[in-house]
């Protein structure tokens, strides 16, 4: 029977597993040498109509979380589905030392998000093609100042910084290991963000960002 | 959470539209990608995905329009913007 993979921990007996996952279906774990992989089984079609999909979604991401309130985990993207524990297997082998590394590294860490984006008002056109890109181009810089005022302010708690570019601002991703998180909260708070702009705070997330060593 | 500041601080528990939007942009986009592995009907997985990017339309629509001009919690626009997402 198919199996839908939810995240990848160290391989560690004392962890709680949660009860039941997407569509209530058991969860379990399947072991690899130093990992270990929690999956439930999966039915085709079980998770199709817009309604189930959401329920689905969210089943996904308690169980995640519930996991990472634990433990440093490795999320899969939904829906991942396999088809039975020898492809798991197989697929832990094949990575292990990359993911095993990376959940040593990341082993009490947590991934927080900063957002900032410009707000969409009703502003009047650019007369030209020359003064849409500097109105571009101011945008730009005023979210990439704000973004660094949020990681000077919060540089105290955060082990790594990270950001990209998205098409309606930046992205930012902070490192930090849990036990500083309501610090690192409390000091984002306190950012002044410019007129016009918005930033939004979220997580903890897993560190998916911060899987690979920047080099 | 909102601040004086327009800074908006949101956890991962799922509690409203915009938390929602956040849970399923990363179930969606962060994490491991296993290629060529999937098993099942590849029509019925293209179903999820298709699903998903609906509501995040719709929640995403609704939320740039709501930062735009708030609504009350019980305006019939914003219970509009809730049955579609639903």
């Amino acid at each position: 029977m198919p199996l839908l993979a939810y995240c990848i921990t160290e391989a560690r007996s004392e962890l709680a597993i949660p009860a039941a996952g997407v569509g209530s279906m058991p969860v379990k774990a399947v072991i690899a040498g130093p990992l270990q992989c929690f999956v439930s089984h999966f039915e085709s079609g079980s998770i199709e109509g817009k309604t189930t999909i959401r329920e689905s979604a969210l089943e996904f991401h308690r169980t995640v979380q519930e996991l990472f309130r634990q433990v440093a985990v490795v999320p899969f993207r939904f829906p991942t589905i396999l088809g039975d524990e020898n492809e798991i297997s197989a697929f832990l082998a094949e990575h292990s030392s990359e993911y095993e590394n990376a959940l040593l590294r990341l082993r009490d860490a947590v991934q927080m998000e900063i957002r900032i984006e410009e707000r969409e008002v009703a502003s009047p056109p650019a007369a030209s093609g020359t003064e849409y890109l500097r109105q571009r181009l101011s945008s730009h810089k005023n979210i990439a100042e704000t973004a660094l005022r949020f990681q000077h302010a919060s540089e105290e708690w955060v082990r790594e910084w990270r950001q990209r570019e998205t098409p309606s601002g930046l992205r930012c991703y902070a490192l930090l290991t849990r036990e500083h998180l309501e610090s690192f909260l409390t000091s984002m708070k306190e950012i002044p963000v410019a007129p016009g702009q918005t930033a939004r705070v979220t997580g903890p997330w897993p560190a998916t960002e911060f899987l690979k060593v920047n080099k | 959470m909102e601040s004086a500041n327009n800074v908006v601080i949101v956890g991962t528990d799922f509690a409203d539209d915009v938390s929602l939007l956040d849970i399923i942009d990363h179930i969606l986009n962060a994490g491991v990608v296993i290629r060529g592995s999937l098993v099942v009907s590849l029509a019925g997985v293209d179903l999820v995905y298709l699903g998903l990017d609906v509501i995040l339309t719709s929640v995403e629509t609704a939320i740039r329009y709501l930062q735009l001009q708030p609504l009350s919690s019980g305006s019939p626009l914003r219970k509009s913007i809730q049955r579609r997402s639903e």
